[in-house]
């Protein structure tokens, strides 16, 4: 238990820090990939929607205190997909990427379509289709991108901080 | 083990539903005890600043030597290409010596230059930007231990970045004018007319952002050059902030607005100049009263 969650907030961190500072040197089209995402989605993804929840906390609340304005909005939204992410365990087959990368880009949809409601659409902006276009499909694309490697490395983590969950139980 | 076993019992809903409030309950406290909420920032900020600042430099790295492989043949090109012209504009630099020197006596006129000269700065090197595509935040490396206060107006080169929105002992939080939540007060320097620079993600793909407004008998022309003004509460007069085109009568015929394409470029910004002066705090508290 202590295990998991050490290793847990360590990649939160580090995910958030590189997320940060080298990604935005190396930005596609004026966006940066969201590896927080990938983590709370691939945590779903591989051990259920509880432990997925309790990531995806952890991932709002830190941006929330380093970037956010308002504590608790991108906890929020993080959490909404943390489940949303946590039902594509019902469907795990191992070694199948395709379904986690496909889950990783619809999350990343949603998380930007909850993202431009909380922020942008109150404050009265409504071409929602432009933003779709100029930044939440681009961070989807790139984040889908960057997850084919990330997810990899995840589920070999999870593999060591998992050693009991295999997918016969299931 | 028995013990264990209960508890993780908590279903998976009934944690969304508990995190949901809590971060409900976060969402309103926020907004309650600003002041308590942004020291538990400052902490955060605080621990995360060094991380983030060594793995910046790694990123600055990596940037430079993709950045050397693409530039080998672009500089080839570009050195031939500047050949040409170089010869073409020795020619016209001679003329131009003539106009700069009136320049020079007309500068000294608007005193532009000297604007902000005066001012005493610290420089700040850029260590980390936001976590995602919607904004324009960024931190820089230096803090409260190294002079710098909220609100102290950003700048590089010879324009205006930003403001300070939040201090840490070595870091601070910066918001640019581009980012969709800044609005800067600005002025025309040749008419002194006011106008409001407002941020804008939709438009700043193109280069630029908003101007508005500006009154209906501001006699202006595209190219003129934008400054904060003196009517605002935050900045500094007399900052460059970019230059107007494309000026457009609303709709109501009372304001212009306009576009403003900003003097820096926000793309590759590493180091910028912090302004260690806030405005007088007197003025501020006036303009509060006021509104």
């Amino acid at each position: 238990m202590i295990k998991k969650s050490v290793v847990a907030c360590l990649i939160i961190i580090l995910c958030y820090v590189f997320q940060t500072t080298i990604f935005w040197h190396l930005r596609l089209a004026n966006v940066v990939p969201n590896l927080m995402l990938i983590y709370v989605v691939s945590t779903g993804y591989l051990n259920g929607r509880r432990e997925a929840v309790l990531v995806a906390m952890g991932c709002g609340l830190l941006s929330d205190m380093i970037y956010g304005s308002v504590i608790g909005l991108h906890s929020l939204i993080y959490i909404i997909i943390g489940f949303i992410a946590g039902y594509g365990h019902n469907i795990y087959l191992k070694n199948n990427f395709s379904l986690p990368l496909l889950l990783i880009g619809i999350c990343d949809i949603v998380y930007g379509f909850l993202y431009y409601v909380f922020e942008f659409l109150f404050r009265g902006k409504l071409d929602i289709m432009f933003y779709f276009g100029k930044v939440i499909l681009p961070e989807t694309i790139y984040t889908m991108l960057v997850a084919i490697i990330l997810f990899k490395l995840f589920s070999v983590i999870n593999r060591f901080t998992h050693p009991g969950s295999n997918k016969e139980e299931y | 083990m028995k013990k264990k076993k209960r508890k993780i019992s908590i279903s998976a809903p009934a944690m969304l539903v508990i995190f949901t409030v809590i971060c409900f309950v976060l969402i309103v406290l926020s907004f309650k005890y600003q002041e308590q909420v942004n020291s538990l920032k400052t902490s955060v900020g605080n621990i995360m600043t060094p991380m983030q600042k060594s793995v910046n430099s790694i990123g600055e790295s990596i940037y430079s030597v993709f950045d050397t492989f693409k530039a080998k043949q672009e500089l080839l090109d570009e050195n031939k290409r500047l050949k040409s012209e170089l010869a073409k504009i020795r020619e016209e630099n001679v003329s131009l010596i003539e106009d700069h020197n009136e320049l020079a006596n007309l500068r000294k006129l608007y005193e532009l230059d000297e604007g902000y000269k005066q001012y005493p700065k610290v420089a700040a090197r850029v260590i980390s930007h936001d976590d995602n595509n919607w904004y324009n935040l960024f931190t820089i490396d230096k803090g409260s231990t190294d002079g710098i206060a909220k609100n102290m107006n950003v700048i590089a080169g010879n324009g205006l970045v930003g403001i300070v929105t939040e201090v840490g002992k070595h870091y601070s939080k910066v918001r640019s004018i581009i980012d969709d939540n800044s609005y800067v007060n600005g002025m025309f320097v040749r008419t002194s007319d006011t106008c409001d620079v407002k941020g804008n993600l939709e438009t700043l793909g193109e280069g630029y952002i908003e101007v508005e407004r500006i009154s209906i008998d501001a006699e202006i022309e595209d190219g003129y050059e934008v400054v904060t003004s003196y009517e605002s509460d935050r900045f500094l007069e007399g900052i460059l902030i970019g230059y107007v085109s494309h000026i457009e009568k609303e709709p109501n015929n009372l304001t212009m607005t306009a576009r403003i394409a900003p003097v820096v470029d926000f793309n590759r910004l590493e180091t910028v100049l912090v302004i260690t002066k806030v405005k007088s705090s007197d003025e501020l508290e006036a303009m509060t009263d006021y509104d």
